[in-house]
């Protein structure tokens, strides 16, 4: 094994990603079974994860797809159960999943408020919750929770999510330090604009997208296999002195004013 | 300096009276196990609990790291967790047998291979097998293959790791009455169904030389010594802790 290979290594750990149907977490599944890693793929929409758990299989990988409610803790104790039933062990959790709207302030409705929340800052706080405990018990493990740059300061349009990203990045720092002498880790990255096709539908008009590009050095939007590298990092004992962080993959968008 | 001593299964029975014997006798100890217990959780600074599934070759490699990461070394790994079960050959099926291979035959072999990757010279293993690795018997073929088995890797690695000076040693018990074997002899093809606490007397009565059977401690206290500097002419040995019940 080269040593980089041996730096990064995260062969044949097992790794679960929440949200892994979706635009950025089927990316981060296929590239973590691509570095070796055995995937479990959940998601509220199973189609999705099979598909993605098939993706992983036909590559050589090692994948299992669950079906997850991320706000309902039993299902996460559950999932966690039927993961460690296939694979024998967790090392990394990344709680991936999380919904948007583009509602104005005053028309937003609890409905929609709550759903975001859910989604965001309550599944992440359960995913930590459930695998978190198994991992402090077996005193080792790894998870990465996903902020944004509207985490702080915050996003226009995005008023239920920046809220939520600000809480997950809150929640990190606080688990990272309440588990920093058991043995796990906890951080999270700080994507910039990595759109979806949603997201370029709901979110982002033509004089949108200027001032978005105008805030991003680089000048241009992120792809989701950008991320992987910062994942891998974190995942791996290459970052084993890192915990509460926030590494940002945003093309410098929150290293500027103007 | 303190020894540090990882101890599978030690959260309960048996184990839980070895792990007693050596935090009392000043060793840190790791005890790797499912589910952490009150018990465990009352033995003090000294005692970690590490989340353990012995079937599972990365998780005795986990409790390996964690030990060396918190004491800087490991002097003694201890193979305790198992389990018994009995079963006429015509019941026994894939899931029983293997269930049965992971847990007693295989978590041996994982916990001693992720012992020996780090263990340096004066280090030993001790592995908890049974008389029924020595004689076979009705209803128990299963187990007594898994300890068997055992005994095979006891005197095998032995002669492997002895010239590193690391002693591989096995302890061969016979019934100690903990809550997990009185379980086992209530199921329907146990030699003591229905009637476990008679069976347990009449045994103790007929088959032990001495007054008693042994008790968790006294198993804990020969780990104990053979773990010590004391045993160090000793290696490949199964040494039978049975209060006489089968001399040799």
């Amino acid at each position: 094994m080269s040593y980089i290979d041996k730096l990064f290594d995260i062969k044949n750990q097992v790794v679960v990603v929440t949200g892994a149907g979706g635009y950025l977490c089927s990316e981060i599944a296929i590239g973590f079974a691509k570095a070796g890693a055995k995937v479990a793929v959940l998601d509220l929409r199973l189609e999705k994860a099979q598909a993605v758990a098939s993706q992983i299989i036909d590559l050589g990988g090692e994948a299992i797809a669950l079906e997850i409610d991320v706000a309902d803790k039993e299902q996460h104790v559950r999932s966690l159960e039927e993961v460690l039933d296939k694979f024998g062990v967790v090392d990394i959790l990344i709680n991936g999943a999380g919904t948007n709207c583009a509602t104005p302030f005053f028309e937003l409705t609890l409905e929609e408020w709550q759903g975001v929340m859910n989604s965001q800052i309550t599944g992440t706080f359960l995913g930590c919750q459930i695998f978190g405990k198994y991992m402090v018990e077996r005193q080792s493990g790894s998870i990465i929770n996903i902020s944004s740059a509207s985490s702080g300061p915050p996003l226009s349009k995005a008023f239920t999510y920046s809220v939520a990203k600000a809480g997950i990045k809150n929640l990190t720092q606080n688990l990272a330090r309440e588990w920093a002498e058991n043995g796990v880790r906890v951080n999270a990255i700080r994507p910039g604009f990595l759109p979806t096709e949603w997201n370029q539908k709901n979110f982002i008009t033509e004089e949108r997208e200027k001032a978005i590009l105008g805030h991003t050095p680089m000048n241009r939007y992120g792809s989701p296999g950008e991320l992987i590298g910062a994942l891998i990092w974190l995942a791996s004992d290459a970052a084993s002195f890192v915990t509460g962080a926030e590494i940002a993959v945003d093309g410098g968008f929150s290293c500027m004013t103007i | 300096m303190k020894k540090t001593v990882i101890i599978t299964g030690g959260n309960k029975g048996i184990g839980l009276d070895i792990t007693r014997v050596f935090s009392e006798s000043n060793y840190q100890v790791f005890v790797g196990a499912r589910e952490n217990t009150s018990e465990l959780e009352g033995l003090g600074e000294n005692v970690y609990f590490v989340k353990t599934d012995v079937r599972e070759e990365s998780d005795h490699q986990n409790i390996v790291k964690v030990a060396i990461e918190k004491t800087g070394r490991l002097d003694t790994y201890i193979n305790n967790a198992g389990f018994s079960a009995w079963r006429s050959i015509e019941n026994i099926d894939n899931d029983f047998l293997n269930n049965i291979i992971d847990t007693n035959l295989k978590g041996v072999f994982w916990g001693c291979k992720s012992a020996l990757a780090v263990m340096n010279s004066g280090a030993s293993i001790v592995n908890i097998s049974s008389i029924a690795g020595k004689r076979g018997s009705s209803n128990n073929s299963a187990y007594c293959a898994s300890k068997f088995g055992v005994n095979a890797i006891t005197q095998s690695l032995s002669k492997e790791v002895g010239k590193k000076n690391i002693r591989v040693n096995a302890v061969c018990p016979v019934i100690v009455p903990t809550s997990g074997l009185k379980k086992a002899l209530e199921l329907p093809e146990s030699p003591a169904v229905g009637n476990v606490n008679e069976f347990i007397d009449n045994f103790r009565k007929t088959q032990a030389a001495l007054p008693n059977l042994p008790k968790g401690e006294e198993i804990g206290k020969s780990c104990l010594f053979l773990a010590s500097d004391d045993a160090s002419a000793i290696t490949g040995q199964c040494i039978n802790v049975d209060c006489g019940v089968f001399p040799q």
